[in-house]
């Protein structure tokens, strides 16, 4: 990869050439004596690596006479940190090139690790080897090895996405590495070395904490978009770019660990020197149908089309409602509102108490008496407005707009809403279905993982029915199943009465009722072990999520037709 | 007159059942011998169907399943405390908890059997951990023959939103919504997201004002430990559910601003000059995108691994947009990239910078409208003299619809919005507590290895069925009233 060649922002310049080291170690001499306990004395707050460092570089610190004032005693720490900062920098850089890393990790770490390690000269073990020097676990399992002893433990909050991951190396590879003495580092630990190494010289003023990952997110950006010398404006072979002239949408993720997250282009025309495309535009034009739609000579004919439509459904409606109405001799209708009567109405509807959803029906009947009129549940009938957009000439919302203008037949009582309601057509109980084409469709079947031309074909095929016939396929599903059978009255009763024989059991045997006690250890058991579970739980969601990306109900809500692309991309996932 | 009203309200009941009833017949014969047919495969296929249901009619279908109306034969023999729940009689959610005494209506789902069992199963899981929400259709129960499922609910009398969405009065639009939040509400509570909320999945009946929230095919558990914190907000926790936007001390700043301002600049360049990697190595964002277009929240579309409940709001609020702006659909879009340029022309490209956003196209504004101006250019009637309700809905619409959202309304927040808190209770009082919580929750618990719902009673360990052992509010549950703990 050209990055690796590129010349490293830190300086490695004097570099020995190491030629007598056959495998190279870590900067430190083993000979070294290791205080923790001084260590610790060093309470720097640097983070991460605090611990680390002050283990393998030993200060005097511990020394210095507790009477030096302590901004003196900060100053000269400082120093001293920064000194051992300098040689911690040196000893890696130099050992850096003769390093080979073995990635036992994610390829998303490995691939935001590689072109670090290529910076200080280091190299990528493809495959595990007598070469390698470092192993990079996600976590270290235990703390064998010496170096990371201290490393190894959590540390606060991660900050660090990958630290999030419970995956912890192979322990196989690990006890073999550790024979072979190779360098066992977790994630975060490479993080840290390489965040150490990165850092410019310490300036008075200590560098932020995010430069790091600036680098990082550098040379990320220039994988993507070539090196920085080079003109980002020049095309590359390894790209695909947007038509010439045309308008476009690019949409990528913040922190560029993940591939663009969407893009599209449209074709462009000039049209009285403006260039038009078919992208959404906001209309927001009150004859439009949708505040996408641009209101013109065409959007004025489906506009009168569907409002000629909407008039005839209601007339006929009407004349059937009549027909129902008379045929049952069910009548108890005042006909006679007036239109400034319902109008006025309309007004008070906001002061009027809410109708509360509380006991249904009683409740809505309890309104009604409280208004007077029922022209808040029989609003719709006979109204002549279209789909509402044109001319809804009152100062209501679009949602009182229709029965301002409409011919009522109002009730004084309940008697002809459920007509309303329930009139043919309007409620879905008689509503026209789309006919079910499930049969003969096309489609993805998720048990047998295939594509089939015809349902009913593939369900009453070999395959399927294979799939069907097996009752280890459904065995989870029919845990949950047996949970919710229904149970007779007769089965319930005795359960019941279990509950109350044993609450009674309890009062005769023991007085001091120390249960409560035992329940509440239950409890605490329980909520580790639901905790447990959820975990399980959610990492089969996390399957079928996958699953159901894409796979969504893509009802488009206009036409009602569904929509294909989610399910064949579902199939794609596959 | 009083009395008289009430036996016509009655007597109209009655009828209404008969129509119930004979649906199929009143519709044309063509149609209606289809839907014959369909209910004799059914039939065919689970045979035990007919021991407990008589199967009336054809709801509606859809592309997982066909749902059928049925008389549930055996309801008064059966125990249903478990689907009833315990609503007490202020709570709106009260008539799910009311036993029948006439006909048991149900609603019989046919899942489709190129669904994976497991799809299945997290759907029937997941409405079983929903048994006593309020306003959320109810499991009965469900069953297999062999590779048919099919699922049971309560039959709910609805109407097709189309045909009261211009003309339902703010008294009823205010119970349409105080039903969905409530649904909304005590769905999220038990870590459930809908994903699928729009009317065609919400039952409304104008007549009553009561609303049910249905089909849970697509909804899915918060998985939280998923959860790896790219984003520009916190990762929410099964405690703290809400993220909240990082502050500065943990975004990288500097980053985000490179990057904006680099947009910024590609965006200007020649469309030619502007691509990206032909094979990218890196990994495709991995988001759930389940649902309907027209209804997914920017983070949907934006694909952000992290989505919790507030999708469901952002599409309840795109429902309460229909109401005020008196259109329905409203949204064209033809792909989720469209879907998404949609929402940025009216909100503004700046409010979507979460992502790096690199486009030249002329009709999207850095500055979109406000959602109170979306509603009241189309309608230039209501802007000159408006009900104090308006304002209201529109000042609720605006924060359902926060394209941030960290800053979204929970469901929550919406009950206690003056508009739909006017007149009401504490919503907490009636809030059914998801098992284990409340104030009887130390007494529940799962078995370690059924994960069946447990109750200590007296020292005792006893089982219980889901939906039972449901504390609302401040009181204790059913068991726990009954029985002297």
């Amino acid at each position: 990869m050209a990055l690796v060649q590129r010349l490293p922002l830190a300086p490695r310049s004097n570099l020995p050439p190491n030629k007598l080291i056959k495998r190279p170690r870590s900067p430190t001499s083993p000979e070294k004596p290791i205080s923790t306990k001084r260590a610790k004395t060093l309470q720097t707050p640097i983070s991460l690596n605090t611990a680390t460092y002050a283990t393998i570089f030993p200060t005097p610190t511990a020394a210095i006479p507790s009477t030096v004032p302590i901004s003196q005693e900060k100053q000269k720490k400082r120093e001293i940190r920064e000194a051992q900062q300098e040689e911690f920098r040196n000893k890696y850089t130099k050992a850096f090139p003769n390093w080979h890393f073995y990635f036992d990790t994610t390829q998303e770490v490995k691939d935001a690790f590689l072109p670090r390690i290529g910076e200080f000269g280091g190299h990528h073990a493809t495959f595990f080897s007598g070469q390698t020097t470092h192993v990079i676990v996600m976590h270290r399992p235990d703390n064998s090895n010496k170096e990371n002893a201290t490393t190894s433990t959590r540390r606060g909050a991660p900050k660090n996405p990958f630290k999030a991951s419970k995956v912890i190396g192979d322990p196989q590879l690990v006890a073999k590495a550790t024979e072979m003495n190779m360098k066992v580092w977790d994630v975060a630990k490479l993080d840290s070395v390489l965040s150490r190494i990165t850092t410019q010289p310490v300036s008075p003023a200590p560098p932020p904490p995010p430069a790091p990952r600036l680098l990082q997110q550098h040379i990320e950006a220039e994988r993507r978009f070539g090196v920085s010398e080079r003109d980002p404006y020049s095309r590359r072979p390894d790209f695909d770019y947007f038509e010439k002239n045309s308008c476009f949408i690019l949409v990528e993720d913040m922190t560029g660990q993940f591939a663009p997250i969407a893009s599209k282009e449209y074709p462009t025309e000039k049209k009285n020197g403006k260039v038009v495309g078919d992208w959404p535009v906001l209309y927001l034009d009150p004859r439009s149908r949708s505040p996408f739609i641009q209101y013109n000579e065409k959007e004025e004919r489906k506009r009168q089309k569907a409002e000629k439509a909407e008039q005839e459904r209601r007339t006929r409606e009407a004349i059937q409602r009549k027909h129902k109405a008379l045929q049952r001799q069910k009548m108890n209708l005042r006909r006679s509102m007036s239109m400034a009567n319902i109008a006025k109405k309309q007004e008070e509807f906001d002061e009027l108490p809410p109708l509360n959803a509380d006991s249904g029906s009683q409740a809505a009947s309890g309104y009604i008496a409280a208004s007077g009129n029922s022209v808040a549940v029989a609003s719709t009938t006979g109204t002549t407005s279209t789909m509402g957009l044109i001319g809804r000439g009152s100062s209501l919302p679009a949602a009182l707009k229709g029965q301002i203008r409409a011919e009522v037949p109002v009730a004084r009582n309940l008697a002809d809403v459920p007509h309303r309601v329930l009139r043919k057509s309007k409620s879905t109980n008689t509503m026209r279905l789309p006919r079910r084409e499930e049969d003969s469709k096309p489609g993805f079947c998720e048990s047998c993982r295939h594509k089939f031309e015809c349902f009913k074909m593939h369900v009453k095929g070999k395959r399927h029915q294979r799939f069907a016939q097996n009752d280890a396929n459904f065995l989870r599903l029919d845990v949950v199943l047996a949970r919710v059978a229904r149970r007779t009255l007769d089965q319930a009763q005795r359960d019941q009465a279990a509950i109350y024989s044993a609450g009674h059991d309890r009062y005769e045997g023991d007085v001091l009722d120390h249960g409560f006690h035992d329940g509440e250890d239950d409890d605490e058991n329980d909520a580790n072990q639901d905790e447990d579970e959820e975990q399980e739980e959610s990492d089969e969601n996390s399957e079928s999520s996958a699953m159901d990306e894409d796979g969504g109900e893509e009802d488009g809500d206009d036409d009602g037709e569904e929509d294909e692309d989610g399910i064949l991309e579902d199939q794609n996932d596959w | 007159m009083g009395g008289f009203d009430d036996e016509m309200a009655h007597h109209y009941e009655a009828e209404d059942i008969d129509d119930e009833e004979n649906t199929l017949q009143n519709r044309d014969p063509e149609e209606r011998q289809q839907i014959e047919e369909e209910i004799e495969d059914l039939l065919e296929t689970v045979p035990q169907l007919a021991e407990d249901y008589r199967i009336l009619d054809q709801l509606g279908t859809g592309t997982f399943s066909s749902v059928y109306k049925a008389i549930d034969l055996k309801y008064q023999q059966m125990d249903n405390s478990p689907w009833h729940g315990n609503h007490p009689p202020e709570s709106s959610a009260h008539y799910q908890s009311i036993p029948l005494t006439s006909r048991a209506y149900v609603a019989i789902k046919r899942i489709y059997v190129t669904s994976s069992p497991e799809r299945i199963r997290n759907e029937i899981s997941i409405l079983e951990d929903c048994r006593g929400c309020r306003h959320v259709s109810q499991l009965i129960t469900a069953f297999r023959e062999r590779d048919q499922v099919v699922v049971v609910m309560p039959y709910q009398r609805n109407v097709d939103f189309r045909e009261y969405y211009l003309d339902l009065t703010f008294p009823l639009i205010k119970d349409y919504f105080r039903c969905l939040f409530r649904a909304l509400r005590d769905v999220h509570a038990r870590h459930i997201v809908h994903r699928d909320v729009k009317p065609a999945n919400f039952l409304f009946d104008p007549k009553t004002g009561v609303g049910t929230l249905c089909d849970f095919g697509l909804a899915s558990r918060i998985d939280y430990y998923a959860f790896t914190g790219q984003c520009n907000h916190t990762s929410p926790t099964s405690t703290n559910p809400q993220p909240r936007i990082k502050i500065p001390d943990e975004l990288n700043v500097e980053l985000i601003q490179t990057m904006q301002r680099d947009a910024r600049k590609r965006s200007q360049w020649p469309a030619d000059r502007v691509g990206s990697l032909t094979h990218d190595p890196r990994p495709h964002s991995k988001a759930n995108r389940a649902g309907t277009r027209g209804f997914r929240a920017p983070e949907v579309l934006l694909k952000c691994n992290e989505q919790t409940g507030a999708i469901d709001i952002w599409a309840a609020g795109i429902i309460l947009l229909f109401f005020l702006c008196g259109r329905f659909p409203m949204f064209q879009s033809a792909d989720d990239v469209e879907a998404l340029l949609e929402i940025a022309t009216i909100i503004g490209r700046k409010e979507m910078e979460h992502r790096v956003i690199i486009t030249n196209i002329p009709s999207l504004q850095t500055q979109g409208v406000t959602w109170s101006d979306f509603c009241r250019r189309p309608n230039p009637d209501i802007s000159t003299s408006s009900p104090p309700a308006l304002d209201l809905m529109l000042d609720l619409a605006s924060r359902l619809l926060d394209p941030d959202c960290t800053r979204r309304y929970s469901a929550r927040d919406a009950l206690s919005h003056p508009w739909l808190l006017e007149g009401q209770a504490n919503d907490d009082e009636y809030f059914p507590h998801p098992f284990g919580e409340g104030s009887c929750g130390h007494l529940h618990f799962r078995d370690i290895v059924t994960d069946e719902p447990c109750a200590i009673v007296n020292g005792c360990t006893v089982k219980l069925l889901a939906g039972e052992g449901i504390a609302i509010g401040n009181l204790p549950c059913n068991v726990h009233k009954t029985v002297n703990w």
